[in-house]
């Protein structure tokens, strides 16, 4: 296309495109920017008088106790209150009023007091002040991501946002008798520490997953859901039939789609590999040579590899616990424990993991998706494989 | 990332046109759309000091400006489809290129802006209302030579303007 083609190209594309007087603009905008600055400085003192700061909390503590009545009449009882009600009706006129009464009560809670409207970190916006329709309460934050964002809870859970994700999490997992997080839109890879007490439960638009301690991922899209589980055992279900939960094994992948679920992958250490040639293994030419290790492959030479998913260390130490709960390994305590060092490597020696190679290269296959690993054959036992060395 | 207000100023000017458009592209009020846009660079003015953007500042000003929309569609009850081409992932991406095209045209104007009134004015009668050259010329009372003139000399420049933005037009 040359220059002049794209020149009407752009003006087609653009064609009524109106320009506001920009330096008007940002004269209006720097009046109401330091307007704004100028009072918070006088919450700011008023927070500083003890009287009026314990007027201000009991005056929210009441008109907190007449929204959780109002709200409450028409509450699902199997979900957390607030996390669940972004589907509140706003009024259509003037919302941002209403709105702004909800807040301005919320700010003013003594126990979740607010520091500014949005605390901005690393490329996301966690705020206690989410825009829109959406109401957060006391112990709950809205975020939204802008690029990769980690978020380690208090009782060690790590939530993996992608970019584009916006989402209300609780700020305080311990105590809660319920781990939520509402998904609003995007996706996260959840790695959830093991509390028996507290089931961790994510919702989406029209979805819920429950779990007590695991791996996995869960996509959100309007009125999609998409699960796919890594470790442990997820149940997934519908908001509207709680009670008729799919659970997912680790390598499955379902989704909802409003109306119903499609298993879209069954998979897992379960995959039985056909045979050895199936991997398109080749042999590792520089150490090929060696005299202990005459098979030595290397897995990192498979032609189609894939892209690594992005998951966590502790994500893959559950893995291996689940590995060795279902016999496929042996000693995974005893490996992880001794060779995980400070920089995010793993290296596992010679003999510590071996298993009947029926189950151990499916296995690897689905472990080299992960980390990088090679093996070998082993004369331990008849058609047994080593691990020989990993690294993540 | 904003060093001073200056840099802010400058930001703000630049991209508010463009992303206000690109906000009415898609809900049709200009009204909302300023709303909208205005209240994206509250926030980001809120935090400036403390954010830390590793991507781009157009990138950034898009994610930040369809959260807003996105909330904006919700909370309103707006049109399901907006919602929906927002939500889209794939969509999203083509979103991020259709806000190109609203930089280069604020671009554009700045430099139609810069033209003699005459010159303007044959150049939007050709390109952007499409009349021919005769027609033009019989209308202002020129001749066809010179309305050839006046466009061409628009157009070089406008060229120019397309050329430096390259890096953001694909």
């Amino acid at each position: 296309m040359n220059p002049e083609q794209r020149l009407l190209r752009e003006l087609e594309r653009t064609r009524g495109y109106k320009s506001f007087d920009v330096d008007q603009e940002w004269e209006q905008f720097l009046s109401i920017a330091e307007s704004s600055e100028s009072s918070n400085v006088e919450t700011d003192n008023v927070r500083r008088l003890p009287l009026r700061a314990i007027m201000a909390a009991a005056a929210s503590v009441i008109i907190l106790i007449g929204l959780f009545s109002l709200f409450r009449t028409g509450e699902n009882v199997n979900q957390p209150r607030s996390l669940v009600e972004e589907k509140v009706e706003i009024p259509q006129t003037k919302p941002a009023t209403e709105e702004t009464v909800v807040r301005k009560e919320v700010t003013q809670d003594p126990q979740y007091p607010i520091t500014s409207e949005s605390v901005t970190e690393q490329n996301a916006i966690v705020s206690t002040d989410a825009p829109g329709g959406l109401v957060v309460e006391g112990n709950e934050q809205f975020l939204s991501t802008v690029t990769k964002y980690e978020l380690e809870m208090d009782d060690g859970t790590i939530i993996a946002f992608e970019p584009g994700t916006q989402a209300i999490v609780l700020k305080d997992f311990k105590g809660a008798p319920e781990r939520a997080v509402k998904l609003l839109n995007g996706s996260a890879i959840f790695d959830v520490e093991s509390n028996d007490r507290a089931p961790f439960k994510i919702y989406t638009e029209n979805a819920g997953i429950k779990v007590l301690g695991t791996v996995f991922k869960v996509e959100a899209e309007l009125t999609r859901t998409r699960v796919e589980n890594i470790e442990g055992q997820v149940s997934f279900f519908a908001l509207s039939k709680p009670n008729d939960f799919k659970i997912l094994n680790p390598g499955d992948i379902i989704e909802f789609d409003g109306r119903e679920f499609a298993l879209l992958q069954e998979g897992g250490p379960d995959i039985v590999a056909k045979d050895v040639s199936d991997l398109k293994i080749k042999p590792n030419a520089a150490t090929l040579n060696t005299p202990d290790n005459p098979k030595l492959m290397n897995i990192q030479d498979i032609s189609e590899r894939v892209e690594k998913p992005n998951y966590t260390m502790k994500g893959l130490i559950s893995l291996f616990d689940q590995f060795a709960k279902s016999k496929l390994i042996v000693d995974s305590k005893k490996v992880l424990k001794q060779d995980f060092t400070n920089e995010q490597t793993l290296f596992i020696p010679v003999n510590y993991l071996y298993s009947n190679s029926e189950n151990l290269l499916p296995l690897l296959k689905y472990l080299d998706g992960i980390i990088d690993i090679s093996y070998a054959e082993s004369d331990k036992c008849d058609n047994c494989y080593q691990i020989l060395s990993m690294k993540y | 990332m904003f060093n001073s207000t200056d840099t802010f100023e400058e930001i703000f000017k630049q991209y508010f046109n463009p992303l206000v458009n690109f906000v009415n592209s898609h809900i049709n009020n200009w009204e909302d759309s300023r709303e909208i846009v205005q209240n994206t660079f509250m926030k980001i003015w809120r935090s400036k000091d403390k954010v830390e953007i590793n991507t781009s500042i157009k990138a950034y000003l898009y994610q930040t400006t369809r959260n807003g929309m996105i909330d904006f569609i919700r909370s309103s009850k707006k049109n399901a489809t907006i919602k929906e081409t927002l939500l889209n992932e794939a969509q999203n991406r083509r979103e991020e290129e259709k806000l190109d095209s609203f930089v280069i045209r604020e671009e554009i104007n700045k430099a139609l802006a810069q033209l003699k009134p005459k010159n303007r004015q044959i150049f939007e009668l050709s390109k952007m209302e499409g009349l021919t050259h005769k027609e033009i010329a019989a209308h202002l009372k020129i001749s066809v030579r010179s309305v050839e003139d006046n466009i061409n000399r628009a157009t070089n420049l406008l060229k120019e303007i397309l050329a430096e933005n390259s890096n953001i037009y694909r």
